[in-house]
């Protein structure tokens, strides 16, 4: 977990499930100093962290409310789904089918709920941007996992609505990431791509454009096939 | 005698690649979703023994693992589990909508294949999916219908969870698109499409009963033959 601010006046808020923030507390200062080494950077007083489920719409639409409020607007909007189904195994191995789909209806519609309710608010600033944070194992060419059907059927499933949503909001102005975090150490972060501006030339075919199209890049830069 | 299981046989592809797979010599245990639809019966008419029906849920556990008691006692093994059942959701595109879809498209075969593995394991170990090219994330041009899609791209994923597990004890895979058919897939049969279920099947049949040089990679093919990009 990383906050990071791009300059004084900026606001992050910290969407946190109920039981995230309760390992959190569990975890004690240690797990609070995870979230507030960069909100103690630069632009602290425009940190909010905030409990959200995001498939549950009330939960969602309270959040709206709150920056609606406050700000006005969202510029951008960063998702990874992190939902896991529990003791998920290998295919003939231990699993709860209604774990997995439990799994996926947080992770997936979760995504969903969040898009649809923010998108209004994101149409009021000039950035309009929409990210997901994921990793190598979502692409279905690469893929090296055998089990944790209920997190990787939902990395799948949210890459594609953020297709979807790439298809029906691109032409409004918006742009999309898709960023397969890895461990390879400091190279590119999330943080710099998601906020970076790419070719963005109108005039330059569909595949030489970054913003034109969706595509999944890990840290190294490269592309990731789906 | 080859042994194959077919889900979604009721009708449309399901109910066409039944007949293929009879008219090849293999033995078909077809899943019956809708007993009041009458034409599997009447293909059970036509085949005699070659055919045995067994009712099959495939978003039910408890009918999914009676299917799998049922062929088990009068089978030592199977050759090949084809899931074809699918459901295109409704109009909406909702959580709802997610909950009975994804219960069919992705938990199904995933449901199927765990309940006849100890059956595959002991037969020619080949699972085969229809999917779709709704499922591929980078040809994707809608700008709705999240539902069915995400749920063809979760199950092609899902096909590569087993596949990473399944491949070293000889599982082979195929994940078929079976292009635009004029399917039950919305309740009734479509007036629109390219192909007719009959076409669209000697094409899945062809491919899922043939061996490729290149088992070890995963790949979704077309009616066609053609490779689509996940």
């Amino acid at each position: 977990m990383a906050v990071q601010f791009e300059k004084e006046g900026d606001s992050v808020y910290l969407l946190l499930t109920k039981e995230e923030a309760e390992q959190m507390w569990r975890e004690g200062e240690t797990g609070l100093q995870k979230v507030a080494v960069g909100s103690r950077g630069e632009a602290g007083s425009g940190f909010h962290m905030c409990i959200c489920q995001p498939d549950y719409a009330e939960t969602v639409r309270a959040l709206y409310e709150e920056i609606l409020e406050h700000e006005g607007r969202v510029d951008i909007l960063v998702y990874a789904p992190c939902t896991h189904a529990g003791d998920d195994g290998a295919v003939g191995e231990r699993h709860s089918y209604e774990a997995i789909y439990a799994a996926t209806e947080r992770n997936v519609m979760g995504f969903r709920t969040l898009v649809d309710t923010i998108v209004p608010l994101m149409s009021k600033s000039t950035i309009r941007r929409i990210a997901v944070i994921t990793e190598a194992n979502a692409s279905i060419r690469n893929c090296v996992s055998e089990d944790d059907y209920g997190y990787y059927l939902s990395l799948a499933a949210v890459n594609m609505a953020e297709k979807i949503y790439f298809n029906r909001l691109r032409k409004e102005g918006f742009t999309f990431r898709n960023y397969a975090g890895s461990c390879i150490g400091e190279t590119m972060g999330a943080a710099w791509y998601v906020s970076c501006d790419l070719s963005n030339n109108p005039e330059e075919p569909s595949i030489h454009s970054d913003e034109n199209r969706l595509v999944m890049r890990n840290s190294l830069y490269e592309e990731i096939a789906w | 005698m080859n042994i194959v299981v077919i889900t979604g046989a009721d009708r449309g592809c399901g109910q066409a690649l039944v007949r293929y797979f009879i008219e090849g010599g293999w033995r078909v245990y077809a899943g019956q979703f809708m007993p009041e639809w009458k034409e599997l019966e009447q293909l059970k008419e036509e085949f005699g023994s070659d055919l045995i029906l067994m009712p099959l849920d495939v978003s039910d556990d408890a009918s999914v693992k009676a299917a799998a008691e049922f062929v088990g006692a009068r089978e030592e093994n199977i050759d090949m589990l084809v899931n074809v059942a699918g459901i295109a959701g409704g109009a909406e595109d909702n959580a709802d909508a997610w909950k009975q879809v994804f219960q069919v498209n992705v938990l199904g075969p995933l449901r199927m294949t765990e309940a006849f593995l100890a059956l595959l394991r002991r037969g020619k170990k080949r699972i085969c999916v229809y999917s779709s090219e709704a499922g591929s994330i980078t040809t994707q041009p809608r700008e709705d219908g999240f539902v069915y899609s995400m749920s063809k791209t979760a199950v092609n994923m899902e096909m590569r969870l087993m596949f990473n597990r399944l491949r070293r004890e000889g599982f082979t895979f195929r994940i078929y698109h079976p292009g635009w058919v004029r399917s039950y897939m919305s309740g009734v049969r479509s007036r629109e499409g390219v192909y007719e279920p009959e076409e669209s099947s000697a094409s899945a049949y062809l491919q899922f009963v043939t061996d490729r040089p290149c088992e070890d990679v995963l790949l979704m093919m077309d009616v066609k033959g053609e490779i689509w990009p996940f």
